[in-house]
Parts: C-alpha cells; structure tokens; sequence
C-alpha cells in the first residue's frame, strides 16, 4: 500500500489525455440542452458613472429575443454580491481579530451584480440580453441604449489615498478598501543600527490570467423536480452553489453545480462571479435554459485582474551582511472590488521574509478601490509580489554592501537544522507561520550549480549578438495546502468497482490520474477499475475546489484517507470471516489474502457483493462500501525553492531573451513527476509573462489601454525556454503522504529572478530595474535615466548585426 | 464576438467583382483571406453591407514571370505561397523573408499578398518591402485599369489609393540587379506581434561599394516611409560600422513616429535607426 | 426587418459531406460547432491569435475563426475528431502528446494538432526550428510549451532536447 511519499504513476499519460487529444472533451461551450437560448451581456464603456437609465425597447424586437433585463428589472430580486465566503472570508475575521492593530481593518463593497445606478469600471455588466442564438444575442445587445452620465474617475492608487480624491463608494470615508499591519521585533531600532540601509520602490505590474478557455456559464431550471443546475467553467463548484443558494434564497440542496472539463482557470476562476448568478437568475425567472461564454474582451474587462502592489520597502544589513530587519509599505490596487478580501495582501506579507532569516518585520498592506475590473489572486496570490520586493531588494542591498549578491544570500538562507522554523508571525488561517520542512540552502546551491554561476561570476559579458548577458536568482516559499478542508468519497460498488468523487476540481492538473492511481494503491486494485468524478457538487456533499496549489495536498489526503479508511473496513470483515488478524492481510490485485500466501483468497468483487443490502456482509457490517473523508489540514505546509534566470540584453531594441532557466524546488515526494514538472514548466511561462510581457495598463480616464491579446502579450513559445529542473523531495509531516503543493510555485520566482538577472546584465551602467514587466519601453527609459545620471547622452552598446 | 449580418456576393470572375464594386461603391468591400477584415468585424469594429468575396475569381492568384524580367503576384496569392514560391525565392527573396514575420503560418496560409498590401497597417512589412523594391501596383476597376507607385499606394494608416470601386489586382516588381542584396529587420516583443519598429532595404554593390540603396522604415508613421538622406549617406560607401552609425543617427531626423503603450515616440525614433543600421548591415553581410 | 438571406455550403468535414443552408455570416467554426457537433474545435480569441480554433483546410491550417463558412463552400476539412484512424487509435503525434506531457487542460490541444499534423505531413523531415514555428502559432497557457516541443520532436523523429535558435 501507499506509504507516505510513494510515488503514484510514473508515466507521463494521463486519462485525461484521450478525450482532449480526440476532441471528445466537454468545456463549457461544448454543453447543450433542448431548448438553450443565448445570453449577451452589455457592459459598461465607461469607468465611473451616474447610470440613469437603460433603454431596452428596440433590443427587445430584434429578432429571437426572449427578454432584455436591466439592473432595475433585477434589484428587487438580487441583493448584493455577498463577500465571498470562498477561501478568503472564512479565515478573515480570525485573523483581524488576532492582528489586534487598531489600524488593521477590511470593507467590504457592496455591489450589485448588475449596475442599477451607478458604473464602476468599463466591463460592469448593465444589460443581459437573451436570445434564441448567439449572433442574435450580440446583435441586440448593440440595440441597448445606455444613459450614464462620467463621473471623475479614480484610476491611480496613489492619487486615490489622496485627500479629495472623488469616492468610488460613497458612503466609506476614503478609498482604503483594507488595512494590514504586521510586526515582528523592534524594527526601528534595527534599521538605525544596520551598517547599510537600501531602499526601493517596486511594483509589480497588474495582469490578467487569461485562460485559453474563457469563463462561461449555463444555467437550466427543471420545474418538474424543482431544481437549477448550473454549469459553471470554475475552479470551485461548491462555493459557487452556497454562492447561489445564498444569494436566490434557494436550499442549497435545490442547487447542483457542475464544472465540466475547464480548460484553464489560474485562479481567475475561484471566485463566485455576478455572471453565474444572473445565468442562474434567466434560467429560473424565464424558463428558458441559458448559456453564456466570455468573449476575450469581456475577459480583459471583468475576469479579476491580479498583482497590482507597489511596495516601499527598505532592508537593514549588519556589517557580516546578515539582514536586521525589513520595512514594507505596500498598496494593492484592488480595482472596484477586491472579492477575496485578506487573500492576496496577507499573502504578500506572510511569504516577504522567504527563505530568509529576518529578525525584525514590519509589513504594512493598504488596498486602494479605483475604476479598474476587480482584483484577486491569480496563480502565485501575492506571493510573486512578496518575492519580487524581497529578492529585488536584496540586489540592492547586496550592490551597496559591495557584496556578491550570491553570497548575501547565502549568509541569511535559514539552515536546514533550522526546521521546523517559526517566522515570529500568524499566517492568514491564524496559526503560527512554520516553515515544516524543507533545506533551503541544498535547494539554492543545487540551482546555482546547475545554472553555472562561477564562483566569482563575471559579469557583463556579451553575447556573439552584442547582447549582454546577465544571472539573476530569486528563492521562495509557500504555504500550499490552505484549508479549511477538502472533501473525498470513496465508494466500491456491488461490482467490486470504485468511485472516487472529490470536491477538488481540476483545470488540466491530472486529478482523474493521481487521484485514481492513490485510491487504487490503498485498496490494491489497478487504477483502471477507479473512476474519478470531479466538479460536481452532486456527486460529494461537501467541497472546496482547486486553487492555492492545494489539491494533491488536501484532496489527495482526503482520497487516501478515505480509501484507507474503505479499506479497513473491507479487511475487517474478511478478518472476522477467517478468524485472523487484520494485519496479516493485504489486497494484491482486487483480491484480499493473507499476505504473502496466495492460497487463500477472496475477490473483492465477491465482498463488495455481499455489502449489498440484504446480503450476508451487509447484514453484519451495515450496508454499502462507501467512505467519506474532509480532510482539514492543520495548517499550509511549506513549499520552497530557488529559480535562476540568465538573459540576453539588447540594449539598443530594449528587447530580452531568456536563455537559460534553473528551477531546483522541493515540493515534498513527487506522487506524478510529469505533472509536477508540466506545472512547474507552466507556472514559469506565466512568470516570465509577468516578468517580461503581461500587464494590463489603463488610460487616466480608467479606459482599458490593452484589453485583447494582439496588445496584452502572452508568452509564445519563443519566449520560454526549455527549463533545468530539479527536485527535492523533504517530506512534510503534516499530511499522511508528505506533499506540499506545487500548482503556483513555478510563477512565483521568475518575475524577481528574471529582474535580477536584466540589472545584473546592466550593472556597470547603473540601470535600475524596479518594475514588472521589464518591456522595452520600460528599459530603454531605465537605460535613459542611468546615462542622464551618468551625463551622458543614451547608452548604447555596439549592437552586432542582428 | 461574432460579425453583423452582411450580403455576400462571390463571383467568379474579376469583371463581376468589379461591377459589384461599381454599383455598391459605398456599401461592399472587397474580402480577400480576411485574416485582418475578419477579425474587425467579428469584434464589430467592421460592419460592411455587401462583402464580395474575391476567393473564387479566377486569375487572381498567381505568380508570374512577364517577359521583361518583371515579378507579378497576384492580390489573391495566398502569403504561404508566396512565401515559398520559387519565383519569389530568386527573383524577390526579400519578400519571402518578410513573410516570416508576416502573422504566422496558420494565418498565411489564407492571408493574401494583395490583402496585406490593401489593408496598409501602419507596421505592416509587405508595404515597405514594396516600396524598398521600387514595385508597382496594378488595379482596375470598371472605368479603367491603372497603375500606382509603390510610394503612393498607401497613403496613410489603413488608407489607400484605391478608390471605393476600385481592386487591387497584382503588385510587380521589378527584375533584380546583379549583385543586389536586400535585407529586412524588424523588432517584435514575441512572435507575431506587431512590429515595434522595422527596415526594409535594397542594395545595389559594384565590388564592395553599396552604389546605390533604397531604405525604407515600416511602423513609423501612418504609412512606409523612405529615408532619403539615410540612403544619400549610405551610398557610395562600404556600409561599414562608421557609415551605420551615421546613417542611425541620420535616421533619426528623418522619422516622426508615434508612441503607443508599447513605446514612445522618442523611443521609437531610436529602434528605428537600430533597425535601418541592422538591415544594412544584414543586407551588406550579404554580397 | 427581413429574414436573413441563407445559402447553401457542403464541405467534406473529416471524410463526411457536410450540406447546410447558412446565413453568410456563419464562421467556419460556427458550423463545425453548432451544426455538425464537432466541438473539439475550440474558440479563445475570435480574432485569430490564440490558435484555439485552428483546423486543416485543403491540407493546411488556418484559423476557423477566421473563415466564413460559406467562403469555404466545397472545401475538405480536417478537425481533431478527424485525425485518429477509424478505430480510434492515436497518431504518432497524439500518442507523443500524452507520452510528453504535452497537454494539460487541453483546450488548445485540437489546435496544435492540427497545425502539426498538417505541417508534418507537408515536411515530415523538419527542423527543430521549423517545428518550433509553427508552435509559435499558437498560445497554451498550461504547459509552458516544453511538452508541446518535445511531443512534436518525438513525433518528427528528432531528439527531444534541440538547441533553439533564433532568426
């Protein structure tokens, strides 16, 4: 059986693979049922307004339109969005009350889900059309007249702190949507005895996770049974259904939520959104089933946004370099709403010290409402942030103590002696910050040894190209496996086959696969006689979803617990049957014996039969071979790691190149090595994206400047390079197969990596690099501002033919 | 995400085409591989009445050698093929190396030359390829057929000569010159995108001596642009490291460009002269 | 206001005649989708960029997205439903797919195949370089493209690690 660690599949193909690689995948789109009409959305165009009013007379007589519904038409039905009770709400108020900082303090907006008198943001949903067909939908969908009168929009978050700054909510005394303050150790008194003192203004650009599958919902009302269904392209079916049950005063057991194959989420698809409420609104006022599936813009313009923070940080070294405190003031631009509330800035603050040892903290968190769309976690949630102000500040703080940047890290890397290590704060589910496990600095010579990075690294050296080249490195860690818990059913049937359903629901993480494989090594079967059921929220009571890179740690501890648990069960009544212990058995290919005697066996096939009721193992053990388990964790277990990056600088064109990527990580033994590496590969392209390419940018009338993929570049394959890899596999005790998550880790580093690596190309000139994404835009201007500094005209290196 | 209802006509010869432009000069426009037109209208940014899709007519889609040595593409041929076409290949190499930056392959294989040329985006390559190569462009219409200067063919961003009865109907281009080397650079953030800046040129060399070019910059203005006294510069010379640098510098009096939210204008300026100093070089690494 | 003027299209869609009567603004894609069922063929960008949409037409891909249905009348098209032999049976390139890792959530998955069953057909002893242009044509935003490389390579016979270079 599984013991703790073991590596469930070798192979890197999945069951999933077949039906995505014939097209027999079902995405949203691809459902139907009789009878489904379309719903268009209009939106608003502009950022901040007064609505008066929506005329919907000429939409109506379009042709195929069933109905054209305003905010009015639906205000008395829906009330507000309810602050998400997904993940972000059932830790907050714990943990506000644990800061006992009178400054601490988080607002929740209240925002309809469709604008009644007032517009927010280009993209607030204003009118939903339904039509008999998709192109009848949007053409009556331009027939929709919208009167709004602008008002001063709010687009800048450090203008939006200012006094006088026109509101967003009227009612709130001034745009801070949320105050964090955290502290650890007298860090005044830190700071005024630390040999060097560097400070840096650093942000982190704002970005969209633009799966390649947009969102999308249908919703169908049965009024023979009574009950809606709700088809949802979303990481987390079950919050979406208390989401819904809440806000239409339904039994939630009225409600089933559905996540079919969701190609792609990030974490853009973990909060419950207005659209799902008002496709649910349509299917049970108007009896007519509904589809609607987002349109690129639509997704640039209402799917959250993320990122967003610029940080004031400043870092104290001794005269050894060892770090003695650091000081963070950040502001989070939440956009109009900022639906998981402490998640993304208290993450941001739980992981700034990293892998290192920071004796004094204080750590100040502001989130600031403007005209943009809302803003929540996307893979990484805060973290990337966390990491590009620590790492990016220790360059600074290295190059003024006239250090190896290398070697500054090394002198504060916390030891592997060191775990279990207490950072001296609360983490965001308001238990103490340990470290679990890990070795940091094995971690973060293995990646430099891999990367090559000389001892004394030259540096400023070029390319056959002319280009320079330039390392950087960047560690991290992270709490994966966040609770509050997950849920997994196990069931065999009177067939001898098993049923796993989770609450877990994946968007292309092999879930089907691991979760198969760990259920059929508890119960010794062979994963093809395991059915794997996910997104449904039918199909297991309770459920959380798939985010925070979490899944294997929580929903595959809850699978094993509950197939060990069915297990057991299944022993017990054979032991009974044959006076034996239950020790002495085991189940070796759906058969139970005595271990290591193959004489004496029986087919689980014929137990499970008798589990049937009425029959003769029901009769004594009760019916059914099911078991459930929620698995709470009792806290994030942490994973870590280290990224180095090598560029290629052009610094005539501002254009750079990634020319070799290190990630040495350690996310606890490996249960799918090729999955664990697909995620890692793929968290780096988004990293790189944020690093390089990715950020939304809007205009001072809160216009959206880049909304669609011809402006907002998304890495191609040209811009990710093939990636060294490498794990280490220190198991955490706080989980019985001794994983940590791995779903966000591999965004998390590259934005600071990458950053380092660019100003290390440009050391001599004295570029400065503090803001991701480094376009070329943005570096020809550093590249601008160093030779002003230097008063001299533009740098230019002798560019070689291309 | 999804077009306006339009009427479509498709006819199978240029004549009919034509009449269809003639009588709905204002309402029908002309589709070629629609890999730009598409996109506009399924984002509505596009809603023509009448689109004649020009796909079935016949004798558009060629690739000709005239009997003086002239180059004649076809408006309707497809980009893939002229990309690989043979005659493309010795005659105008530079117009298949543009191609490689020409969207990707999945979009040139419907893409057409004649498509890209008459949609006249700002930062488009075939353009100032066409400008660098000295081509001409033959349309007709009902009234007449005539010819147009590669210079004078667009005549600002997404603005041409055509008149609204008017199709494009081939580009030439004339024969090459012994010892001419051509060469294009451009700067894009990741495959596909835009071009932030680009330089089509055309050399002509006796021994070593560049004696005489054409430099023409894309995605610097409303329209390609040459750079007269970048070229007055460079002729004559061996394009040499020191002539670039006075060429780039010289570049950069020449060009007004936009800034957009990629760059500015200044910068902008900047990769211009980069590029122009690149592609000669290119171009001069090439004899 | 007027019922919409319709016409009439057949295609050979994987093998099968396909005839339907259409409004002319129905997309290629539309039509694969919705009238024929073939709803491996996915939509993420509508304007050509994302490569989501992408089928083999008359032998080469192109964006579905792109294509008027009624632009295409008489042509043969190849979907990712069309690609497996009649028992279903994976393609070298598919069977790579799974072997690399090469997939993850799978919604551009259709896409990539097409285009590199159709370029592999075309040029079935390619480079590294030409493989990884094509690949360049499309966005995945799951697998950070190394699987999708190795797959290719493995299905064009090349060793799975290349040194990559740029023009």
């Amino acid at each position: 059986m599984t013991g703790a660690g073991s590596q469930v599949t070798e192979s890197a193909s999945r069951r999933e693979d077949a039906r995505f690689l014939h097209g027999t995948g079902r995405y949203l789109d691809d459902l139907s049922v009789a009878g489904l009409h379309h719903i268009a959305f209009v939106r608003s165009t502009v950022a901040h307004g007064i609505l008066h009013g929506v005329t919907t007379a000429e939409a109506f007589a379009m042709p195929g339109v069933t109905a054209v519904l305003t905010g009015r038409d639906l205000s008395r039905r829906l009330g507000h969005l309810a602050p998400s009770k997904a993940d972000g709400g059932v830790f907050e108020e714990k943990l506000l009350s644990q800061l006992g900082d009178s400054r601490s303090f988080i607002r929740r907006e209240a925002r309809p889900p469709i604008a009644v008198d007032r517009v927010r943001h280009v993209g607030e949903i204003i009118s939903v059309v339904i039509a008999d067909d998709p192109y009848r939908a949007e053409d009556a969908a331009e027939r929709v007249g919208v009167d709004i009168s602008e008002l001063d929009p709010v687009v800048d978050p450090g203008r939006a702190l200012e006094d006088g700054s026109p509101l967003l909510y009227d009612h709130w005394p001034d745009n801070r949507s949320l105050h964090l303050h955290v502290s650890k150790g007298d860090i005044d008194t830190a700071l005024a005895r630390a040999r060097t003192v560097s400070r840096r203004r650093l942000h982190s650009g704002r970005v969209s996770a633009n799966p390649i599958e947009p969102r999308g919902v249908m919703a169908a009302f049965d009024s023979r049974t009574g009950h809606l269904t709700v088809w949802s392209s979303t990481q987390i079916p079950h919050p979406v259904r208390t989401f819904l049950a809440d806000a239409l005063g339904l039994p939630a057991g009225c409600i089933r939520v559905i996540a079919p194959d969701v190609g792609g989420g990030f974490g853009c698809k973990a909060i419950p959104y207005p659209e799902e409420l008002l496709c649910a609104v349509c299917a049970l006022d108007h009896r007519v089933p509904v589809k609607w599936v987002e349109d690129r813009w639509e997704h640039f313009t209402s799917a959250i946004h993320s990122r967003d923070q610029i940080h004031d940080i400043e870092i104290g070294l001794d005269e050894n370099g060892r770090i003695l405190g650091v000081r963070d003031n950040f502001i989070v631009d939440t956009g109009a709403a900022n639906p998981l509330g402490v998640v993304q800035p208290y993450n941001t603050i739980a992981h700034l010290c990293g892998c290192y040892e920071v004796p004094t903290l204080e750590a100040t968190a502001t989130a600031v409402v403007t005209n943009k769309a809302p803003l929540s976690p996307y893979r990484g949630a805060g973290r990337p942030e966390a990491v590009f102000a620590m790492e990016r500040i220790l360059d600074v703080a290295a190059r003024q103590a006239g250090m190896d940047p290398f070697e500054l890290r090394r002198r504060n890397l916390i030891p592997a002696g060191s775990m279990p290590y207490e950072v001296g704060f609360n983490y965001r589910d308001g238990n103490p910050i340990v470290y679990d496990s890990g070795d940091f600095p094995a971690c973060f010579e293995r990646a430099v040894t891999l990367a090559g990075v000389p001892s004394k690294p030259t540096r400023s050296n070029t390319d056959s190209r002319g280009r320079r080249i330039g390392v950087g490195v960047a560690a991290y860690v992270e709490g994966t496996g966040v609770g509050p818990f997950e849920g997994a059913l196990v069931r065999m049937d009177e067939t001898g086959h098993v049923t796993v359903a989770v609450g877990a629901c994946p968007q292309g993480q092999g879930h089907e696969t691991v979760f198969a494989h760990l259920a059929a090594t508890a119960l010794g079967m062979k994963p093809t006689d395991v059915h794997v059921i996910t997104g449904d929220t039918d199909a297991v009571p309770y459920g959380w979803g798939t985010l925070a890179s979490r899944s294997a740690v929580v929903a595959g501890s809850a699978v094993y617990e509950a197939a060990t648990d069915l297990r057991r069960r299944i022993l017990a009544t054979v032991a009974a049957d044959w006076e034996i212990s239950v020790d002495d058995l085991e189940i070796v290919e759906s058969s139970v014996r005595v271990a290591g005697t193959p004489t004496r066996t029986l087919l689980l096939n014929e137990i499970a039969a008798e589990f049937s009721p009425g029959q003769r193992r029901a009769r004594t053990f009760g019916p059914g071979l099911e078991s459930v388990s929620y698995w709470e964790p009792p806290t994030v277990t942490f994973a870590s790691g280290t990224h180095v990056a090598r560029v290629a600088v052009d610094t005539e064109t501002g254009i750079v190149e990634i020319i070799g990527y290190v990630v040495v990580h350690d996310c606890g033994p490996l249960l799918a090595p090729a999955i664990v590496e697909g995620q890692i590969t793929g968290g780096v392209a988004q990293g790189i994206g944020a690093a390089l390419y990715e950020e939304i940018r809007y205009d001072h009338d809160g216009q959206p400047l880049n909304p669609n993929l011809m402006d907002y570049l998304l890495p191609t394959s040209d811009t990710v390079p093939d990636l060294v890899i490498s794990h280490l596999q220190t198991p955490s005790p706080l989980n019985p197969l001794g994983i940590k998550g791995v779903g966000e880790a591999g965004a998390i580093a590259p934005p600071a990596a990458v950053a380092n690596a660019i100003e290390n190309a440009l050391e001599d000139l004295g570029v400065s690099i503090d803001k991701v994404p480094v376009s070329p835009g943005y570096l020809l201007e550093q590249l601008a501002v160093a030779s002003v500094g230097k008063g001299s005209g533009f740098i230019t290196d002798r560019g070689g033919p291309d | 995400m999804r077009p306006a209802p339009f009427d479509l006509i498709v006819p199978d010869t240029l004549d009919e085409a034509l009449s269809v432009m003639t009588e709905q000069p204002e309402q029908a426009r002309p589709l070629a591989g629609g890999q730009s037109l598409i996109p506009m209208m399924n984002l509505r940014l596009a809603v023509p009445e009448t689109l004649v899709d020009l796909g079935r007519v016949n004798g558009l889609d060629g690739v000709e050698l005239r009997a003086d040595g002239t180059l004649s593409i076809g408006a309707m041929c497809r980009q893939a093929t002229a990309h690989r076409h043979p005659l493309v290949l010795e005659r105008a190499p530079l117009i298949a190396e543009a191609l490689n930056h020409v969207g990707h392959w999945q979009i040139r294989t419907r893409g057409t030359v004649g498509g890209n040329l008459a949609h006249a985006d700002p930062a488009s390559e075939l353009p100032a390829v066409m400008l660098a190569l000295g081509a001409v462009y033959r349309t007709a219409s009902t009234r007449r057929q005539r010819t147009i200067g590669a210079a004078d063919f667009p005549v600002g961003a997404w603005s041409t000569a055509l008149n609204p009865d008017e199709l494009l109907v081939s580009v030439e281009i004339p024969p090459p010159v012994p010892a001419q080397h051509d060469a294009i650079i451009e700067i894009a953030r990741v495959a596909g995108a835009f071009a932030l800046a680009g330089a089509a040129v055309s050399c002509l060399f006796e021994g070593p001596i560049c004696y005489r070019c054409r430099i023409v910059a894309f995605a610097a203005g409303p329209q390609p642009v040459r750079l007269a006294g970048a070229e007055e510069i460079a002729t004559g010379t061996r394009l040499d490291e020191a002539t670039l640098l006075d060429v780039a510098e010289r570049v950069a009096s020449e060009v007004s460009p936009f800034g957009d939210g990629h760059i500015s204008a200044e910068q902008r300026v900047r990769l211009l002269a980069t590029v122009v100093k690149r592609a000669l070089a290119r171009a001069g690494a090439r004899q | 206001m007027t019922a919409p003027e319709t016409r009439s299209v057949s295609l050979q869609v994987n093998g099968r005649l396909a005839t339907h009567r259409i409004e002319p603004r129905l997309l290629l894609v539309d039509l694969l989708r919705s009238l024929l069922g073939l709803t491996g063929t996915h939509v993420g960008c509508s304007y050509g960029v994302c490569g989501a949409c992408t089928v083999i037409v008359d032998g080469s891909p192109a964006r579905s997205c792109l294509l008027l249905a009624a632009s295409v009348d008489g042509a043969e098209v190849r979907t990712v439903e069309g690609l497996a032999d009649e028992r279903g049976r994976n393609t070298e390139l598919q069977q790579a797919f799974s072997d690399e890792h090469g997939l993850q959530c799978g919604f551009c998955t259709p896409g990539l195949l097409c285009s590199l069953t159709a370029f592999l057909e075309g040029d079935p002893n390619p480079t590294p370089v030409a493989i990884d242009e094509v690949i360049a044509g499309h966005l995945c935003r799951c697998t950070g493209y190394s699987g999708i490389r190795r797959a290719a390579r493995r299905a064009a016979g090349l060793p799975l690690t290349a040194e990559r270079t740029k023009p």
